[in-house]
């Protein structure tokens, strides 16, 4: 069937990595949408989004600059982001970008400890264990982050950092920091405060990538468990040569994904008052009065951000990808 | 070890439940060192349950399992002492997908055993050898035919010297073409002394190889004999049947 | 000792009844010794009233009810505008139209690529004035944008899974096009997609609670401000998050409900 043949050709020029599809799958015997309306709407559905585009841009336009007569100040904005604090500080704003790096970048870290754990914890021999990890998952999947972050800095700020000793650490003479500890953690006044963030953060992705990792895990063939422990192989051998080189190559696209959200879920934390770029953001907003540039300037940093973010992880993703032999 | 007082593997009054449903009633069965049982039965009959008790892929819930000399209590996973002791081939082969032939032969020596990679990958070539794929040894699993999978599967298990080697239908997911290499290299094997338990529907096998054949039926061994007398002169009514079935369905094959 | 323990029934007593006892009992005793140790007094009883109040016998919704009921109506209003926005973009995404491929790709970028919180400031901050929009609007707005972005993946992945041989079989019986979609196509797409887009109701209810720093008297909202009155934090926190985890737990199981029937079927 001549039709058929063309389909998928066109399919599989299409189907491409971020379209959730996985590359190169043939849709024979699937139709699509496309094909049919490619036909006979082309240039009618150009010339009315067109349109529909410029009708919206200009009643946008007319009602900024009529309608709230709003005035728009770029070079003051700018200015006023780029300002050093006093004393010749990084801006404010720089250290915000910093500080959502960093909440980024420990976040992840510890969201993949703890979600790779309470993953492989719902596969454990311990009934348990294997509950708790469930419950965790379900409850933190389901909630609103908003509500776990209020709960959790409560409970944090009362309860943990005194139980952990960190508040003691934390509250060490600025002085002691070394500029590696400066460049890692931020300044030191702000330790306690990027810790509590992190915790909130990883807390919240550690329950989605358990998940990832609980359907890679379970991607993975009953027979290979099987073969495994029937050699004798020993438990976490079995994990680290056997399952995880398998799970990985499946896990590793959503994994990406969560990465991206964890970057942008962090700028919740700020409602608990963590200092990085959201909260940094209205604290200019709101002292420059510049609300419509500065809160642009937050978006498309944060869009630069996981934009780039997902180039690399994308980059990451082939190589780690490219070391597993994979046939279908 | 003296063979005839102490049996390899021992099952005794043994019982395994799914839930409600009874897989293994009352199973009654002793293997001696280096003997070649044949277990055959109709689909769902327990087959596999029972020589998955054996390595613990199964735990029993009542009565006892012996191998090895070690007891092992209901429920109990395998102890340390028994691992990689007892070889398993699986109907669908299990080779590790994303790695070598070669490496999937050596990791077990080399995790397991401690073996240095080069004596690892030593006895490997070594086993590949004896199944007759040594050309294979850089290949990946998805490169192999069925049986060539197969025969990997057999020599990695074979790697850790087990004292045991079962066989899950081991020739049930081949063509046609393929099923007779691999009963070759397992008819091999009966020269080693290496004690074999092997579920299979291929009766010709049975009859030239085992010393034993089991016939199972809803969870109970019905019946147990020389291939000879299991093939000529069945005692029971079911075994009957079921050869009847069985060779009907071979002869009109 | 050990082999007591292996007994199977001790086995089955024991993985029922007494590890998920312990787990409930561990987590109790934290939290219990936790709000101990700053002298924490549980006042659990007074929660009630928050949820429903009685004066003079006649019951009326509390605070925390009220507030539910301002979220499933944003809930709901959202859902609504994100089926638009999703079918619209899932289409101008499988359409010929350069332009439409165009805006669709820029407008998932966009929101996938930003915090869903930046997203609302955004809204509420400057397209809001500028078009005018109340703090209702531009959360449901924001919501019904946000979640649409992810709901379009749900009806392209649908609308090309729809089988070669229905839509050949309804042009083969001389069905016009648009009966063919309407009685063939759509049906069986939308039984496909039934459970997938309950599974976005739940982010839309669980997402909806970020509408609270635009100050709607949400069910987060209320209980902020129960907390700011009363200093009942964790009571206060447990229900509502209890209350959100009913919401969302009984629409993941009518979804799963809904795949099992299919499934069934
Ligand atoms: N994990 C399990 N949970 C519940 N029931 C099971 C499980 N494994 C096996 N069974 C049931 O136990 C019975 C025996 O299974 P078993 O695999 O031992 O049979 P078999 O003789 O090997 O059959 P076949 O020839 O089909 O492989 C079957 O009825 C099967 O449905
Ligand atoms: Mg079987």
């Amino acid at each position: 069937m001549s039709t058929t043949g063309r389909d998928s050709r066109r399919d599989n020029g299409r189907v491409g990595r971020g379209d959730g599809t996985p590359v190169g799958r043939r849709d024979n015997g699937r139709v699509s949408i496309r094909e049919s309306t490619r036909r006979f709407r082309l240039t009618r559905l150009d010339g009315l989004l067109l349109v529909v585009l410029i009708a919206a841009a200009g009643w946008l336009w007319y009602r900024s600059a009529i309608g709230v007569a709003y005035r728009w100040d770029w070079p003051q904005a700018l200015a006023t982001v780029f300002a050093s604090g006093e004393g010749g500080d990084t801006p404010f704003f720089l250290m915000g970008i910093y500080a959502t790096l960093r909440l980024s970048v420990w976040g992840a870290v510890l969201a993949t400890i703890l979600g790779v754990l309470i993953g492989v914890g719902r596969y454990s021999e311990i009934r348990a264990l294997r509950m708790f990890c469930g419950t965790y998952i379900q409850i933190l999947r389901n909630i609103p982050p908003l509500v776990f972050i209020f709960i959790f800095y409560f409970f944090i700020s009362s309860q943990l950092m005194p139980l952990l000793g960190l508040d003691v650490v934390f509250n060490r003479p600025a002085e002691d920091a070394s500029g590696w500890q400066r460049f890692l953690f931020g300044p030191p006044a702000l330790w306690e405060n990027l810790i509590s963030g992190v915790l909130c953060i990883s807390f919240i992705s550690a329950a989605y990538i358990a998940e990832v990792v609980r359907a890679g895990l379970s991607a993975i063939p009953r027979g290979q468990w099987e073969a495994g422990e029937s050699l004798g192989i020993p438990v976490l051998d079995r994990y680290r040569f056997v399952i995880l080189p398998q799970a990985l190559a499946r896990i590793a696209s959503p994994l990406a994904g969560q990465y991206i959200s964890l970057v942008k879920d962090s700028s919740i934390v700020s409602l608990i008052s963590v200092q990085e770029l959201t909260f940094v953001g209205s604290e200019i907003a709101n002292s420059s009065g510049l609300l419509f540039e500065v809160w642009l300037l937050v978006a498309f940093v944060y869009f630069l951000l996981c934009l780039s973010l997902s180039v690399l992880l994308r980059q990451v993703e082939r190589q780690v990808t490219r070391h597993f032999h994979q046939f279908a | 070890m003296s063979d005839d007082t102490q049996p390899i593997i021992a099952f005794e009054k043994t019982n395994k439940w799914f839930g409600s449903f009874q897989v293994l009633k009352d199973v009654d069965l002793s293997v001696r060192e280096s003997e070649c049982i044949v277990v055959c039965g109709p689909s769902g009959s327990g087959k596999s349950t029972l020589i998955r008790c054996i390595n613990r892929l199964e735990k029993h819930d009542q009565g006892v399992v012996r191998v090895d000399g070690v007891s092992l209590e209901p429920g109990e996973p395998l102890p340390r002492e028994l691992r990689g002791k007892i070889g398993m081939v699986f109907q669908s082969f299990n080779l590790f997908p994303h790695m070598t032939v070669l490496r999937n032969l050596a990791l077990a020596p080399m995790r397991n055993l401690g073996m240095d990679k080069e004596k690892a990958e030593e006895t490997a070539l070594a086993y590949l050898e004896r199944v007759h794929i040594g050309d294979q040894a850089e290949k990946y699993p998805d490169q192999l035919s069925g049986g060539q999978q197969q025969r990997v599967a057999i020599a990695r298990a074979l790697c850790m010297q087990p004292d045991i080697l079962l066989f899950d239908e081991p020739t049930s997911s081949l063509d046609p073409e393929m099923i007779r290499e691999v009963l070759d290299v397992i008819y091999e094997l009966t020269d080693d002394g290496i004690t074999m338990v092997c579920v299979t529907h291929e009766m010709g096998f049975a009859r030239k190889v085992s010393d034993r054949v089991i016939f199972m039926d809803h969870g109970e061994i019905v019946e147990s004999a020389t291939p000879d007398e299991f093939f000529d002169a069945p005692r029971e009514e079911r075994t009957r049947a079921f050869l009847n079935q069985i060779l009907h369905y071979e002869a009109s094959a | 000792m050990i082999g007591v323990l292996r007994r199977p029934w001790v086995r089955r007593v024991l993985s029922n009844w007494i590890q998920p006892a312990a787990i409930a009992g561990i987590l109790v005793f934290a939290v219990t010794r936790g709000a101990e140790n700053i002298n924490y007094r549980w006042q659990w009883y007074r929660v009630g009233d928050f949820l429903l109040t009685s004066e003079n016998g006649a019951w009326s919704a509390g605070p925390l009810v009220q507030g539910l009921f301002v979220t499933l109506e944003i809930s709901i209003l959202s859902l609504l505008l994100t089926l638009v926005i999703g079918l619209a973009t899932a289409m101008l995404r499988l359409s010929s139209s350069v332009i439409g491929r165009g805006l669709a790709r820029g407008y998932l970028e966009l929101i996938r690529n930003t915090p869903l919180l930046i997203q609302l400031y955004v809204m509420y901050f400057v397209l809001g004035p500028i078009l005018g929009w109340g703090q209702t609007t531009t959360a449901i707005a924001c919501l019904a944008a946000f979640q649409g972005a992810y709901t379009s993946e749900i009806f392209r992945a649908g609308l090309r899974a729809i089988p070669r041989g229905q839509v050949e079989a309804g042009d083969s019986l001389g069905l016009s096009r648009v009966d063919n979609y309407r009685y063939v196509i759509l049906p069986q797409v939308i039984r496909n997609m039934l459970p997938p887009l309950t599974n976005e109701a739940v982010s839309l209810v669980k997402n909806s609670s970020i509408v609270s720093v635009i100050a709607i008297f949400d069910l987060t909202t209320q209980g902020r401000n129960l907390i700011a009155d009363t200093f009942l934090t964790f009571e206060i926190w447990l229900t509502v998050a209890a209350i959100y985890l009913v919401v969302t737990l009984a629409l993941s199981t009518a979804a799963a409900m809904a795949e099992r029937r299919k499934a069934g079927a």
